[in-house]
């Protein structure tokens, strides 16, 4: 909302007296200000990537992504020229446990501590590793616990103490919690499969999800236990290998 | 300026006689670092002599005066070049001068070991050590299941595809079901252990361990690996506490639940190993929660439940000591952290080569005694000597006050121009300068000031008021934490101003490593007595256990090869089976019996290394962060009796050769230590019982020596094996043991060969003694870990008992002297040193015989430590009075209580109280509710109020807690006043008081063990087994009769020590450990017992030596016995040794060590007959020279052989 009104702004700006110094246009702000309507929520187009100045960029680069087209997912999973590879997984899986939120929530009705007494995903059973000894949670909190311990890793000062850049021993954590965070669209697949299949159409999280894994070759095959069809939309062709084409 | 003219009262000028040339050796002092340099001690240079004079030749012309001038040149140019040639010119053989002088190299030089003391063995020893023969099933399994699953090559993979594989591992770690995460974990294992299936070579193998764990590592298994870890272990932990562990299927879960913690810790270990010194393995171990180590010392405490008999404790220990050192921190790193701490105070870092040094305390005495016996000069005050507004020194320390009661000098006049005459002046400048203020005397004064200060406050408003503990407090972790943004709520606290400048000095590095420092401690607090108990009694029943000296009923390795039998029982068993048989000639059930039992006793040695290391590690480093962290430790080790535990364990290390040397019987359990070494020796083709080869090799040589073990049971050979499991049914002799035949099959007495005939080890030459142009003969190869053990446990007795005279008071009435003395007879340096150093500490209370006795030590500690200014060691009569010397102990307590109560109070609650009163310090269960003040306990405690237990005493703590309401349940004392409050008691009791006190105090008197007396330390055991590591060991038992009987400290039984233990009539002569240890009542001759020993040390068969001289000589350090020279063997008494034609005659004489004469013998009384065996086990190798049998020849050089550290004397 606002960088539209930038844009005649600058042009207003513009001085008609001869003796003002041009003023610089003001910084574009993709905010959404106090009253604004639900049609025009977040409905601010970003600028290409080298044009922005900003800590959290890859952020909100991304989010605008997924705005914009959540299917287009070659556009938002791929690194753009000049960016940080770590940087752009690390903001990628961000992202991914954000919006994991909605499905959590989507969940909760149905995935209870009697339908779903353990993490259970295709006959594998998962030990949930939130707590100091890992122990056997029942389906939802281990989804929760899973979600609220690798959000605190991805914030924690410790590991991941700056937007701009990330230190060489965290990027192990990337793999740990991509694996974790699979297991929940896997168990969401295997028990809940009609809510599975609500969210993702809506979001494609899924296949953004499985694409990332794939170009960032962060599983092996044979531990993708959700089949292909699961993403319900096109995958990209990855450059190297074989191309997986979706459904 | 003279007044006088006559010129003898003049001042003169003293005469002009050029400066005088310091011939003395510079002043240094031996450490530990420069122990293992190469060279020996510098040879002390002497001065140049003339040469002696050659054959006078009357006709020939008189040397004219510039000869004499080149020759006096040339001689005094190079005098020590001079002697050999001089020595061996036909001209002068047999010139009674070239003999008198001594050389300026020795010439006999004993063989030095080749030990080098540093943190850790080679890798690939580690590695070795690490592993069991029981583990290769194991190593097995993990390679079949990762050639199933993983098509090609390992090692041509692409990263990639390894990166995608271990990740799939890991994923599998999460799974619930133990079966599929076990195998994960097998293969992951595999991976780790380098996939030696597809290394050709051993360096290809190491390479591939090296390469493969850190790709795990940069994957993120160290997570993965230890949560997992920590699910096996719970599982364990249910399982075993299980009701009935003797039904089949529980035990198929407890087998299954050690196999998968035995996986982890493997991987674990391995993953350690190879990253010792990375830091960010470091930072993680220690970020963990709970931090990695803290962890394993549940581990370990667990340990002490039942039924935990197969549990993998070595490795357990291993991995823990290993943690420990990457997560505090390697020595040098400990060096520089101590450095830190010093700078945070203020202090300047301490220099390491300083020869001399004075503490502020010193001068201060220095201070009082000049003042109050020349009350007209006045010296400045130590203030100037400590850090401001510090009180460091203790202001009428006793121990002078005999000298300050001595009344003033009447002085006839005082000079006017200086204030001090040039003498006291001198005096306060070399108390100036050579000023050492160190840092627990800091940190201890500082700690002081605030129990002080917290009293007074606690007088005045009752409470102890927050605020100002947070000003005042020293918070090096605060400080530390400031550094990394810690939010604990100490950290908040405002810092004094100097230790937040002093922060900002310290490296960023050193800020880390103390906070690291201090996290582990935190965990460790709270559970810190029973961590130690737990050690000193795993470190008690490895090597000395009670169960060690029976024997086991038909020993034998059990089918299953899970479980191997007990040292004691495979010694029975092997011994009949083996004795005189070639290893070739065993069937695979003998030899895998063999194999048992060296892995026995690789696992025995190997778990003593890691103790030792462990203690050594949390004494030195909780010192570099706070003073009283590390005076806990010791408390706790003290009070569990570690002293004389490591006395004893040292007693029955330190052998003298000649007494070890046979094959081993179930007898003394130290001899058990020596069992796998010589085992091997039994392997001979020639007739039974054959001399040790490592005899002659002085004090101790057994167990310090490279042992030969078996490869087979070496992860490294199994790996190369082809076929691993058929080897064992032939195993090849190994490399060694042919060359030991060999050897055997030469003329067998006299081959000096090395200790079991290791094929890499030169056999020492005899030339080696030969004479003076003889090099010194090559080093002997060492046993790192036993070494590494001896030296660690010298050490941590050292630390134990520095400066605290009621320690040594203790150490006194054990005569820990005996075994100091033999430990320093061990032919290397870094041994010698600390034992010098621990019998320095005793000196003063040893008495003058002692010390007339024993010059030779105290020579020994003149030259290799440093000296203090004020050294007063060998000043006299020392005026020891044992009260204040126990009062000294029981205020540092009450430091250390207040100290964690005030810095922990989380950590002193119930737990706590509890956990100490099950490791048996007071045998009183803790009551269950501490919010009430019980009584009973009260009016007990306070009636030993007096005693140092008081002041750790929980009941009392408990009411002092209470009633000064600080809490309840403190498990330390708040004050060390704190009995003194206020108390109601029960009317009721009030009345009745004098009946109760009848029924209960009077009645029933507590018996304390004598001191002498170990059988606190020897609780009845149940069945016979000894204590295997995966055996029938039924822990249950002896921690059940632990609590039963209450182990009392020994330490508390010398409380008060009596006098006369302190008079002149000191002797440690005849004292042996072993004597009064009734395990070892089957020592004695004549006890019917005792004739499995007989025939263990009497090679012959036949009467032994001692029954036929029953009584050697008793009083070894009669200098006048042990450095004749001449003193032949072959008389009186001698012509037993003798006329035996036996090939053991060689070996027979040189049992001489009067240790072991006394101890083997049941009187132990001064005969006379000189059996030269006065000449205790030392290095001995010309004894062995050529095949000359004869005893003279052997007797004229006895006298000369060396101990390392002695000045020569002929």
């Amino acid at each position: 909302m606002s960088s539209p009104n930038a844009a005649p702004a600058a042009d207003t700006s513009a001085p008609s007296s001869t003796t003002k110094p041009p003023q610089a246009p003001p910084k574009p702000l993709w905010r959404n200000r106090p009253g604004i309507r639900q049609e025009d929520w977040s409905q601010w187009t970003l600028p290409p990537l080298d044009q922005i100045e900003s800590s959290f960029l890859a952020q909100q680069y991304i989010q605008s992504l997924v705005r914009k087209d959540p299917s287009a997912i070659k556009d938002i999973v791929d690194v753009p020229e000049g960016q940080d590879t770590n940087l752009w997984r690390y903001e990628h899986l961000r992202q991914i446990c954000l919006e994991l939120n909605n499905l959590v929530v989507m969940l909760e009705p149905e995935c209870t501590t009697e339908t779903c007494p353990e993490m259970k995903a295709q006959e594998w059973l998962y030990l949930c590793a939130g707590h100091p000894n890992p122990q056997q949670c029942p389906a939802l909190d281990y989804i929760v616990h899973t979600l609220d311990s690798a959000t605190a890793l991805l914030n924690s000062q410790k590991s991941f103490y700056s937007r701009v850049s990330i230190p060489e021993g965290s990027i192990k954590h990337f793999a740990n919690i991509t694996r974790r965070l699979y297991r929940i669209f896997a168990h969401t697949w295997y028990q809940h499969k009609e809510i599975f299949q609500e969210f993702e159409v809506e979001t494609h999280l899924y296949a953004r999800t499985y694409y990332m894994i794939k170009y960032f070759d962060v599983m092996p095959d044979d531990a993708l236990v959700v089949p292909v069809e699961a993403c319900m939309t096109d995958i990209p062709p990855l450059e190297a290998d074989s191309s997986e084409s979706g459904e | 300026m003279a007044l006088v003219r006559p010129a003898m009262m003049t001042e003169r000028k003293p005469l002009a006689l050029p400066p005088p040339v310091v011939f003395s050796p510079r002043p240094t002092h031996t450490t530990l670092a420069t122990a293992h340099s190469n060279d020996s001690l510098p040879p002390v240079p002497l001065p140049p002599t003339p040469p002696p004079p050659q054959a006078f030749d009357p006709t020939a012309p008189l040397p004219s005066l510039a000869d004499l001038r080149a020759r006096l040149s040339s001689a005094s140019e190079e005098p020590p070049a001079q002697l050999p040639i001089v020595v061996g010119t036909p001209a002068d053989t047999g010139h009674a001068a070239a003999q008198t002088r001594p050389p300026a190299v020795p010439t006999r030089k004993a063989a030095r070991y080749d030990f080098d003391y540093a943190d850790r063995d080679a890798f690939e020893t580690e590695i070795n050590e690490f592993y069991n023969f029981q583990d290769h099933q194991q190593m097995e399994d993990g390679r079949q299941l990762f050639e199933a699953t993983f098509v090609g090559q390992w090692k041509a993979a692409k990263s990639s595809r390894r990166a995608n594989y271990v990740a799939g591992l890991l994923e599998h770690m999460e799974l619930r079901d133990a079966e599929l995460r076990y195998k994960a974990v097998k293969k992951l294992l595999y991976i780790s252990q380098g996939v030696y299936g597809e290394a050709a070579s051993q360096p290809e193998h190491v390479e591939l361990i090296v390469a493969n764990n850190q790709v795990l590592f940069a994957l993120g298994t160290l997570e993965h690996i230890y949560a997992g870890f920590k699910v096996a272990s719970q599982t364990l932990d249910v399982v075993t506490r299980a009701a009935e562990p003797t039904t089949l299927e529980r035990q198929y879960a407890m087998e299954q639940a050690i196999s998968e913690v035995t996986a982890h810790m493997c991987l674990l270990g391995m993953l350690i190993e190879v990253h010792f010194k990375d830091e960010t393995f470091a930072t993680e171990l220690v970020s963990m929660n709970p931090p990695v180590a803290s962890f394993l010392f549940t581990l370990v405490d667990q340990l002490a439940e039942a039924n935990r008999k197969r549990y993998p404790v070595k490795k357990l220990l291993l991995l823990l000591w290993k943690v420990l050192t990457v997560s505090l921190g390697t020595s040098e790193q400990l060096a520089s952290l101590k450095t830190a701490s010093r700078t945070l105070e203020g202090l300047d870092p301490f220099d390491e080569n300083t020869f001399v040094k004075s503490t502020p305390q010193d001068y201060h005495n220095f201070h009082l005694v000049v003042a109050t016996r020349y009350p007209a000069y006045v010296t400045p005050n130590a203030d100037s000597l400590c850090p401001p507004r510090l009180q460091l020194v203790d202001p009428i320390p006793t121990c002078i006050r005999r000298q300050l009661q001595q009344a003033g000098v009447l002085q006839p006049f005082v000079s006017t121009d200086t204030l001090l005459p040039t003498l006291f002046d001198e005096c306060v400048d070399l108390y100036r300068k050579h000023n050492y203020v160190s840092l627990a005397s800091v940190q201890i004064a500082r700690e002081r000031d605030r129990m002080d200060k917290e009293e007074e406050r606690r007088d005045v408003d009752g409470a102890a008021s927050e605020l100002e503990d947070v000003v005042e407090a020293l918070d090096d972790e605060a400080l530390s934490a400031s550094h990394l943004g810690s939010e604990r709520r100490r950290d908040v606290f405002a810092l004094r101003p100097s230790v937040k400048r002093n922060a900002k000095r310290i490296k960023k590095q050193d800020a880390v490593g103390l906070k690291r420092v201090e996290e582990i401690y935190r965990h460790l607090v709270p559970q810190m007595p029973v961590h130690v108990g737990m050690l000193i009694r795993l470190l008690y029943y490895v090597n000395l256990g009670a169960a060690n000296s029976v024997p086991s009923s038909g020993g034998g390795s059990k089918a299953d090869g899970d479980s191997a039998s007990t040292p004691g029982g495979d010694n029975t068993a092997d011994d009949g089976s083996l004795a005189g048989m070639s290893f070739a000639g065993m069937t695979p059930d003998q030899k895998r019996e063999h194999l048992m039992k060296a892995d026995n006793n690789r696992h025995r040695e190997v778990v003593t290394k890691a103790i030792s290391g462990i203690l050594v590690l949390l004494l030195k480093a909780s010192k570099c962060n706070h003073a009283l962290k590390s005076e806990y430790i010791a408390q706790l080790l003290v009070d569990n009796n570690c002293a004389i535990l490591i006395l004893k364990m040292l007693s029955t290390w330190l052998q003298s050769p000649s007494a070890n040397s046979s094959p081993v019987t179930p007898g003394p359990p130290g001899q058990q230590n020596t069992s796998g070494g010589t085992s091997w020796a039994e392997r001979t083709a020639g007739a039974p019982p054959r001399p040790p080869p490592a005899v002659g090799l002085g004090m101790g040589a057994l167990w310090l020596t490279k042992k030969d073990e078996p490869k087979e049971i070496d992860f490294f050979h199994f790996a190369r094996a082809k076929d691993p499991f058929s080897a064992a049914s032939e195993i090849t002799p190994t490399a060694a043991s042919i060359a030991e035949r060999e050897t055997e099959e030469k003329a067998a007495a006299t081959s000096p060969a090395t200790p079991l005939g290791s094929a890499e080890s030169p056999l020492h030459s005899p030339t080696g003694m030969g004479g003076p142009t003889s090099t010194p003969p090559p080093d002997i190869p060492s046993s790192f870990r036993n070494f590494y053990t001896s030296i660690n446990l010298l050490r941590i007795l050292q630390k134990l008992t520095k400066r605290k005279t009621h320690r040594v008071l203790a150490l006194v009435q054990w005569k820990a002297s005996a075994v100091l003395k033999r430990a320093i007879k061990v032919s290397h340096v870094g041994i010698q040193l600390y034992a010098l150093k621990l019998l320095k500490s005793q000196i003063p209370y040893l008495g003058k015989k002692w010390r007339s006795t024993n010059m030779k030590i105290i020579t020994a500690i003149f030259i290799h430590l440093r000296p203090c200014l004020r050294d007063e060691y060998l000043a006299g009569d020392v005026d020891v009075d044992v009260d204040e010397a126990l009062a000294h102990e029981q205020r540092l307590r009450a430091m250390i209580a207040s100290y964690h109560a005030h810095r922990y109070p989380e950590a002193s609650g119930e737990d706590g109280a509890a956990a100490e009163n099950g490791v048996g310090e007071n045998g009183r269960a803790a009551s269950p509710t501490h919010s009430h003040v019980d009584e009973l306990e009260l009016i007990l405690s306070i009636s030993r109020r007096g005693s140092y237990e008081g002041a750790s005493d929980p009941q009392m703590n408990r009411f002092a807690g209470g009633s000064g309401g600080s809490g309840s349940g403190n498990l330390f004392l708040s004050s060390a006043g704190g009995a003194y409050e206020p108390l109601t008691l029960d009317p009721n009791f009030m009345e009745n008081y004098e009946e109760w006190l009848r029924m209960e105090v009077y009645d029933s008197e507590p018996s304390l063990p004598s001191p002498t007396s170990s059988s606190s330390l020897s609780p009845p055991v149940g069945p016979a087994d000894g204590w295997p590591h995966e055996a029938e060991h039924h822990w249950g038992d002896p921690i059940a009769a632990e609590q039963h009987e209450p182990t009392r400290s020994l330490f508390s039984a010398t409380r008060r020590f009596s006098k006369e233990m302190l008079s002149d009539d000191y002797d440690d002569s005849d004292w042996t450990w072993d004597a009064d240890d009734e395990s070892t009542a089957a020592y004695r001759v004549g006890d019917p017992d005792a004739d499995e020993y007989d025939a263990f040390h009497a090679p012959g068969g036949g009467d032994s030596v001692w029954a036929d001289d029953p009584a050697p000589p008793g009083d070894m350090d009669d200098p006048s016995r042990a450095w004749a020279t001449t003193l032949p063997m072959l008389d009186s008494g001698g012509d037993c040794y003798y006329d035996r034609p036996h090939v053991d005659d060689v070996w027979a004489e040189n049992r001489d060590d009067q240790d072991e004469a006394s101890a083997h013998s049941s009187e132990s009384s001064d005969s006379s007959d000189g059996a030269g065996s006065a000449d205790s086990g030392v290095a001995l190798f010309d004894d062995l020279a050529g095949t000359d049998e004869s005893a003279s020849g052997k007797k004229t050089e006895r006298g000369g052989s060396s101990v390392y550290l002695w000045p020569d004397e002929f």
